[in-house]
Protein backbone atom coordinates (compact mmCIF):
# COMPACT_ATOMS: atom_id res chain seq x y z
CA UNK A 1 0.00 0.00 0.00
CA UNK A 2 1.12 3.18 -1.02
CA UNK A 3 0.50 6.87 0.49
CA UNK A 4 -2.09 7.78 -2.36
CA UNK A 5 -4.03 3.89 -1.27
CA UNK A 6 -4.08 5.08 2.02
CA UNK A 7 -5.22 8.21 1.87
CA UNK A 8 -8.38 6.81 -0.74
CA UNK A 9 -9.42 4.26 2.34
CA UNK A 10 -9.80 6.42 5.25
CA UNK A 11 -12.93 7.36 4.95
CA UNK A 12 -14.13 3.82 4.84
CA UNK A 13 -11.49 2.65 7.46
CA UNK A 14 -13.81 5.42 9.82
CA UNK A 15 -16.95 4.35 8.75
CA UNK A 16 -15.95 0.34 9.21
CA UNK A 17 -16.35 -0.45 5.65
CA UNK A 18 -13.54 -1.79 5.31
CA UNK A 19 -13.02 -5.60 5.16
CA UNK A 20 -10.93 -7.59 7.38
CA UNK A 21 -7.79 -8.07 5.16
CA UNK A 22 -7.76 -4.52 3.86
CA UNK A 23 -8.20 -2.93 7.92
CA UNK A 24 -5.17 -5.21 8.46
CA UNK A 25 -3.03 -3.42 5.55
CA UNK A 26 -4.48 -0.36 6.63
CA UNK A 27 -3.53 -0.26 10.11
CA UNK A 28 -0.23 -1.91 9.19
CA UNK A 29 0.93 1.07 7.47
CA UNK A 30 -0.75 3.60 10.09
CA UNK A 31 1.24 1.98 12.35
CA UNK A 32 4.53 2.26 10.01
CA UNK A 33 4.42 6.02 9.44
CA UNK A 34 2.97 8.61 12.27
CA UNK A 35 1.57 11.42 10.15
CA UNK A 36 -0.36 8.46 8.63
CA UNK A 37 -2.00 7.81 12.15
CA UNK A 38 -2.36 11.96 12.75
CA UNK A 39 -4.21 12.61 9.16
CA UNK A 40 -6.66 9.55 10.40
CA UNK A 41 -7.06 11.23 13.65
CA UNK A 42 -7.51 14.84 12.01
CA UNK A 43 -10.27 13.32 9.41
CA UNK A 44 -11.98 11.93 12.35
CA UNK A 45 -12.18 15.52 14.39
CA UNK A 46 -13.28 17.26 11.03
CA UNK A 47 -16.01 14.53 10.61
CA UNK A 48 -17.31 15.03 14.52
CA UNK A 49 -17.14 18.57 14.07
CA UNK A 50 -19.16 19.02 10.65
CA UNK A 51 -21.43 16.74 12.24
CA UNK A 52 -22.15 18.71 15.38
CA UNK A 53 -21.96 22.61 13.23
CA UNK A 54 -24.84 24.75 14.69
CA UNK A 55 -28.73 24.09 13.24
CA UNK A 56 -30.40 27.26 12.31
CA UNK A 57 -34.05 27.56 12.22
CA UNK A 58 -36.30 29.88 9.53
CA UNK A 59 -37.52 32.77 10.69
CA UNK A 60 -40.57 33.56 12.31
CA UNK A 61 -42.67 34.84 9.37
CA UNK A 62 -41.25 31.92 6.92
CA UNK A 63 -44.40 30.17 7.10
CA UNK A 64 -46.50 33.42 6.60
CA UNK A 65 -44.24 34.24 3.43
CA UNK A 66 -44.69 30.58 2.44
CA UNK A 67 -48.13 30.66 2.16
CA UNK A 68 -48.72 34.13 0.92
CA UNK A 69 -46.78 32.94 -1.93
CA UNK A 70 -48.80 29.73 -2.09
CA UNK A 71 -51.98 31.54 -2.66
CA UNK A 72 -50.07 33.27 -5.41
CA UNK A 73 -49.52 30.55 -7.16
CA UNK A 74 -52.85 28.52 -6.88
CA UNK A 75 -54.27 31.79 -8.47
CA UNK A 76 -51.75 31.15 -11.37
CA UNK A 77 -52.31 27.02 -11.49
CA UNK A 78 -54.06 25.99 -14.61
CA UNK A 79 -57.88 25.69 -14.68
CA UNK A 80 -57.79 28.99 -13.36
CA UNK A 81 -59.06 32.13 -15.23
CA UNK A 82 -55.79 33.80 -15.76
CA UNK A 83 -54.04 31.25 -17.20
CA UNK A 84 -57.68 30.41 -19.47
CA UNK A 85 -56.67 33.85 -20.87
CA UNK A 86 -53.08 33.68 -21.63
CA UNK A 87 -53.78 30.45 -23.78
CA UNK A 88 -53.07 31.70 -27.61
CA UNK A 89 -56.57 30.83 -29.95
CA UNK A 90 -55.77 27.53 -31.83
CA UNK A 91 -57.02 26.29 -34.76
CA UNK A 92 -57.34 22.37 -34.71
CA UNK A 93 -54.40 22.57 -32.13
CA UNK A 94 -52.37 24.82 -34.33
CA UNK A 95 -51.91 28.43 -33.85
CA UNK A 96 -53.00 30.33 -36.69
CA UNK A 97 -49.24 31.02 -38.38
CA UNK A 98 -48.63 27.46 -38.15
CA UNK A 99 -52.24 26.38 -40.08
CA UNK A 100 -51.83 28.91 -42.38
CA UNK A 101 -48.42 27.17 -43.63
CA UNK A 102 -49.52 23.85 -43.47
CA UNK A 103 -52.71 25.34 -45.43
CA UNK A 104 -50.93 26.25 -47.72
CA UNK A 105 -48.37 23.55 -48.26
CA UNK A 106 -50.93 20.86 -48.56
CA UNK A 107 -52.72 22.95 -51.10
CA UNK A 108 -49.54 22.98 -53.49
CA UNK A 109 -49.16 19.22 -52.77
CA UNK A 110 -52.96 18.78 -54.58
CA UNK A 111 -52.23 21.18 -57.04
CA UNK A 112 -48.88 19.21 -58.19
CA UNK A 113 -50.47 16.02 -57.57
CA UNK A 114 -53.51 16.69 -60.26
CA UNK A 115 -50.71 17.72 -62.76
CA UNK A 116 -48.86 14.37 -62.43
CA UNK A 117 -52.52 12.36 -63.26
CA UNK A 118 -51.99 11.02 -66.79
CA UNK A 119 -54.67 11.28 -69.36
CA UNK A 120 -57.27 8.78 -69.49
CA UNK A 121 -59.58 7.73 -72.73
CA UNK A 122 -62.74 9.87 -72.65
CA UNK A 123 -61.44 12.46 -70.59
CA UNK A 124 -60.48 15.07 -70.46
CA UNK A 125 -57.46 16.18 -68.49
CA UNK A 126 -56.61 19.37 -67.69
CA UNK A 127 -52.89 19.67 -68.67
CA UNK A 128 -50.33 22.22 -68.70
CA UNK A 129 -50.55 24.74 -71.30
CA UNK A 130 -47.48 24.16 -73.04
CA UNK A 131 -48.51 20.45 -73.82
CA UNK A 132 -51.87 21.73 -75.24
CA UNK A 133 -49.98 23.83 -77.39
CA UNK A 134 -47.91 20.62 -78.54
CA UNK A 135 -50.65 18.60 -79.42
CA UNK A 136 -52.62 21.56 -81.30
CA UNK A 137 -49.32 22.37 -83.64
CA UNK A 138 -48.83 18.60 -84.66
CA UNK A 139 -52.33 17.02 -85.55
CA UNK A 140 -53.91 19.64 -87.60
CA UNK A 141 -50.52 19.81 -89.81
CA UNK A 142 -50.98 15.93 -90.46
CA UNK A 143 -54.38 15.82 -91.18
CA UNK A 144 -54.33 18.72 -93.79
CA UNK A 145 -51.46 17.25 -95.37
CA UNK A 146 -53.41 14.48 -95.81
CA UNK A 147 -56.37 15.42 -96.92
CA UNK A 148 -54.07 17.43 -99.95
CA UNK A 149 -52.21 14.37 -100.62
CA UNK A 150 -48.98 16.55 -99.91
CA UNK A 151 -47.95 13.95 -97.86
CA UNK A 152 -45.13 12.20 -99.76
CA UNK A 153 -43.22 8.73 -99.30
CA UNK A 154 -40.69 8.97 -96.59
CA UNK A 155 -37.39 10.26 -98.25
CA UNK A 156 -35.21 6.90 -98.46
CA UNK A 157 -32.67 8.56 -96.30
CA UNK A 158 -34.64 8.39 -93.98
CA UNK A 159 -36.75 5.63 -94.55
CA UNK A 160 -36.27 2.52 -92.94
CA UNK A 161 -33.24 0.40 -95.01
CA UNK A 162 -34.78 -2.71 -97.16
CA UNK A 163 -33.12 -4.89 -100.30
CA UNK A 164 -33.24 -3.32 -103.65
CA UNK A 165 -34.97 -5.87 -105.55
CA UNK A 166 -34.40 -4.11 -108.88
CA UNK A 167 -30.61 -4.51 -108.30
CA UNK A 168 -31.33 -8.08 -108.70
CA UNK A 169 -33.28 -8.26 -111.36
CA UNK A 170 -30.57 -6.46 -113.60
CA UNK A 171 -27.92 -8.98 -112.62
CA UNK A 172 -30.78 -11.67 -113.79
CA UNK A 173 -31.02 -10.61 -117.30
CA UNK A 174 -27.19 -10.12 -117.81
CA UNK A 175 -26.73 -13.42 -116.56
CA UNK A 176 -29.50 -15.08 -118.84
CA UNK A 177 -27.93 -12.74 -121.71
CA UNK B 1 -39.28 1.91 11.52
CA UNK B 2 -38.83 4.24 15.01
CA UNK B 3 -40.18 7.15 12.86
CA UNK B 4 -41.56 9.67 15.46
CA UNK B 5 -44.20 10.32 12.79
CA UNK B 6 -47.76 8.72 11.76
CA UNK B 7 -47.39 9.15 7.80
CA UNK B 8 -44.14 8.74 6.05
CA UNK B 9 -42.83 11.29 3.84
CA UNK B 10 -44.37 9.29 0.70
CA UNK B 11 -47.88 8.88 1.94
CA UNK B 12 -47.41 12.64 2.71
CA UNK B 13 -46.94 13.31 -0.79
CA UNK B 14 -49.57 11.18 -2.06
CA UNK B 15 -52.56 12.81 0.33
CA UNK B 16 -51.16 16.21 -0.87
CA UNK B 17 -50.67 14.78 -4.45
CA UNK B 18 -55.00 14.19 -4.03
CA UNK B 19 -55.80 17.28 -2.88
CA UNK B 20 -54.80 17.63 1.12
CA UNK B 21 -53.36 20.88 1.60
CA UNK B 22 -52.60 20.12 5.10
CA UNK B 23 -50.78 17.58 4.03
CA UNK B 24 -47.84 19.98 2.49
CA UNK B 25 -47.99 22.16 5.65
CA UNK B 26 -46.83 18.60 7.25
CA UNK B 27 -43.98 18.15 4.88
CA UNK B 28 -43.32 21.88 4.99
CA UNK B 29 -42.28 21.69 8.79
CA UNK B 30 -40.81 18.75 8.79
CA UNK B 31 -38.07 19.58 5.55
CA UNK B 32 -37.95 23.59 6.37
CA UNK B 33 -35.01 23.55 8.91
CA UNK B 34 -33.13 20.89 7.14
CA UNK B 35 -33.63 22.11 3.97
CA UNK B 36 -32.10 25.88 5.62
CA UNK B 37 -29.00 24.23 6.86
CA UNK B 38 -28.37 22.72 3.96
CA UNK B 39 -29.04 25.66 1.51
CA UNK B 40 -26.89 27.92 4.33
CA UNK B 41 -23.94 25.54 3.87
CA UNK B 42 -23.81 26.06 0.26
CA UNK B 43 -24.86 29.17 -0.47
CA UNK B 44 -22.79 30.78 2.93
CA UNK B 45 -25.80 33.49 3.78
CA UNK B 46 -28.43 32.68 5.88
CA UNK B 47 -31.26 35.51 3.98
CA UNK B 48 -30.84 33.81 0.48
CA UNK B 49 -30.73 30.17 2.44
CA UNK B 50 -33.87 31.39 3.21
CA UNK B 51 -35.14 32.50 -0.05
CA UNK B 52 -33.69 29.08 -1.47
CA UNK B 53 -36.15 26.85 1.08
CA UNK B 54 -38.94 29.68 0.31
CA UNK B 55 -38.31 28.78 -3.86
CA UNK B 56 -38.33 24.63 -2.59
CA UNK B 57 -40.80 24.74 -1.27
CA UNK B 58 -43.20 26.63 -3.49
CA UNK B 59 -42.25 24.63 -6.43
CA UNK B 60 -43.15 21.61 -4.04
CA UNK B 61 -46.90 22.68 -4.09
CA UNK B 62 -46.82 23.88 -7.80
CA UNK B 63 -45.14 21.25 -8.80
CA UNK B 64 -46.21 18.44 -6.48
CA UNK B 65 -47.70 16.22 -9.52
CA UNK B 66 -44.08 15.90 -10.67
CA UNK B 67 -43.21 13.46 -8.06
CA UNK B 68 -43.07 10.12 -9.17
CA UNK B 69 -43.06 7.21 -5.68
CA UNK B 70 -39.66 5.72 -7.40
CA UNK B 71 -37.80 7.63 -5.40
CA UNK B 72 -37.72 8.53 -1.88
CA UNK B 73 -39.41 12.39 -1.38
CA UNK B 74 -36.30 13.44 0.80
CA UNK B 75 -34.41 12.60 -1.98
CA UNK B 76 -36.71 15.01 -4.40
CA UNK B 77 -36.80 17.51 -2.39
CA UNK B 78 -33.15 17.42 -1.91
CA UNK B 79 -32.70 17.53 -5.50
CA UNK B 80 -34.99 20.48 -5.93
CA UNK B 81 -33.25 22.45 -3.43
CA UNK B 82 -29.90 22.03 -4.82
CA UNK B 83 -30.09 22.91 -7.92
CA UNK B 84 -31.87 26.40 -6.79
CA UNK B 85 -28.76 26.46 -4.08
CA UNK B 86 -26.62 26.21 -7.69
CA UNK B 87 -28.51 28.89 -9.87
CA UNK B 88 -28.44 31.44 -6.42
CA UNK B 89 -24.35 31.00 -6.87
CA UNK B 90 -24.59 31.36 -10.19
CA UNK B 91 -26.61 34.70 -9.98
CA UNK B 92 -24.29 35.89 -7.08
CA UNK B 93 -20.90 34.92 -8.78
CA UNK B 94 -22.14 36.82 -11.96
CA UNK B 95 -23.29 39.81 -9.49
CA UNK B 96 -20.04 39.84 -7.75
CA UNK B 97 -18.10 40.04 -11.01
CA UNK B 98 -20.05 43.39 -11.84
CA UNK B 99 -19.67 44.72 -8.60
CA UNK B 100 -15.91 44.17 -8.43
CA UNK B 101 -15.05 45.90 -11.56
CA UNK B 102 -16.78 48.94 -10.42
CA UNK B 103 -15.08 49.42 -7.33
CA UNK B 104 -11.94 51.07 -6.89
CA UNK B 105 -8.92 49.16 -5.64
CA UNK B 106 -9.28 50.70 -2.33
CA UNK B 107 -13.12 50.18 -1.53
CA UNK B 108 -11.97 46.11 -2.31
CA UNK B 109 -12.59 44.45 1.63
CA UNK B 110 -10.55 41.16 2.18
CA UNK B 111 -11.36 38.57 4.54
CA UNK B 112 -8.74 37.33 6.88
CA UNK B 113 -8.25 33.66 7.47
CA UNK B 114 -8.97 32.67 11.08
CA UNK B 115 -5.61 31.79 12.57
CA UNK B 116 -7.19 30.37 16.20
CA UNK B 117 -8.75 26.31 15.74
CA UNK B 118 -6.08 24.30 14.66
CA UNK B 119 -6.76 21.71 12.59
CA UNK B 120 -6.36 18.65 14.54
CA UNK B 121 -8.00 20.10 17.43
CA UNK B 122 -11.32 19.30 18.53
CA UNK B 123 -13.18 22.35 17.07
CA UNK B 124 -16.41 23.72 18.19
CA UNK B 125 -17.66 27.30 19.49
CA UNK B 126 -19.16 30.03 17.02
CA UNK B 127 -15.27 30.36 15.76
CA UNK B 128 -14.18 27.01 15.03
CA UNK B 129 -17.75 26.63 13.22
CA UNK B 130 -16.98 30.07 11.30
CA UNK B 131 -13.67 28.44 10.07
CA UNK B 132 -15.06 25.37 9.09
CA UNK B 133 -18.25 27.64 6.89
CA UNK B 134 -15.32 29.31 5.36
CA UNK B 135 -13.03 25.75 4.15
CA UNK B 136 -16.61 24.45 3.00
CA UNK B 137 -16.93 27.41 0.72
CA UNK B 138 -13.39 26.91 -0.53
CA UNK B 139 -14.22 23.34 -1.66
CA UNK B 140 -15.38 22.61 -5.64
CA UNK B 141 -19.41 22.74 -6.06
CA UNK B 142 -19.19 18.55 -6.66
CA UNK B 143 -17.64 18.14 -3.20
CA UNK B 144 -19.16 21.25 -1.57
CA UNK B 145 -22.90 19.44 -2.63
CA UNK B 146 -21.56 15.84 -0.33
CA UNK B 147 -19.85 16.61 1.83
CA UNK B 148 -22.64 18.55 3.06
CA UNK B 149 -25.48 15.84 2.37
CA UNK B 150 -23.27 13.42 4.45
CA UNK B 151 -21.64 15.11 7.06
CA UNK B 152 -24.07 17.64 7.97
CA UNK B 153 -27.71 16.46 6.49
CA UNK B 154 -26.58 12.79 7.14
CA UNK B 155 -27.57 11.21 4.37
CA UNK B 156 -26.24 7.89 3.54
CA UNK B 157 -24.93 7.39 0.37
CA UNK B 158 -27.48 5.68 -1.56
CA UNK B 159 -29.79 8.80 -1.33
CA UNK B 160 -26.79 10.95 -2.13
CA UNK B 161 -26.36 8.92 -5.35
CA UNK B 162 -29.77 9.67 -6.32
CA UNK B 163 -29.76 13.40 -5.38
CA UNK B 164 -26.48 14.09 -7.59
CA UNK B 165 -27.39 11.87 -10.18
CA UNK B 166 -23.57 9.29 -9.73
CA UNK B 167 -22.58 6.26 -9.15
CA UNK B 168 -22.50 5.19 -5.29
CA UNK B 169 -18.61 4.58 -6.14
CA UNK B 170 -18.41 7.87 -7.54
CA UNK B 171 -20.08 9.73 -4.28
CA UNK B 172 -18.11 7.56 -1.86
CA UNK B 173 -14.85 8.97 -3.67
CA UNK B 174 -15.94 11.84 -3.74
CA UNK B 175 -16.34 12.03 -0.40
CA UNK B 176 -13.10 10.95 1.00
CA UNK B 177 -11.24 13.66 -1.12
CA UNK B 178 -13.78 16.33 0.16
CA UNK B 179 -12.81 15.72 3.34
CA UNK B 180 -9.44 15.67 2.54
CA UNK B 181 -9.55 18.82 0.99
CA UNK B 182 -11.38 20.52 3.69
CA UNK B 183 -9.09 19.09 5.96
CA UNK B 184 -5.91 20.54 3.83
CA UNK B 185 -8.33 23.99 3.26
CA UNK B 186 -8.35 24.23 7.45
CA UNK B 187 -4.72 23.83 8.06
CA UNK B 188 -4.24 26.48 5.23
CA UNK B 189 -6.93 28.67 7.25
CA UNK B 190 -4.55 28.09 10.06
Amino acid sequence: MDRYQFEDLISEYLEGSLSQLRRTEFEEFMSANNDCSLQVESMRQIISSLNSLPKLNTSPTFMSDLMRRVETAKIAEPGSDIIEKKIPATLFGFTPAYAGMIGAVLIAIIVVAFELIPNQPGQINPPSVIAKSEQQQVLPTTTTQLAKGELEAPDSTTAPKTLPDHDFQDQMILVND
Amino acid sequence: MNSPYIYTDEELIARFQKGDEQAYVELVNRYRDRLLNFAYRFVNDEEQAEDVVQDTLLKLFTHRHYYRNIAKFSTWIYTIAGNLAKTELRKRKRHKVTNLSQMGRQEQEYELPATEAETGQKVDGHYAGKQIQQAIQMLPLHFRTVIILRDIQELSYEEISNIVDVPLGTVKSRINRARLQLQKALKDLK
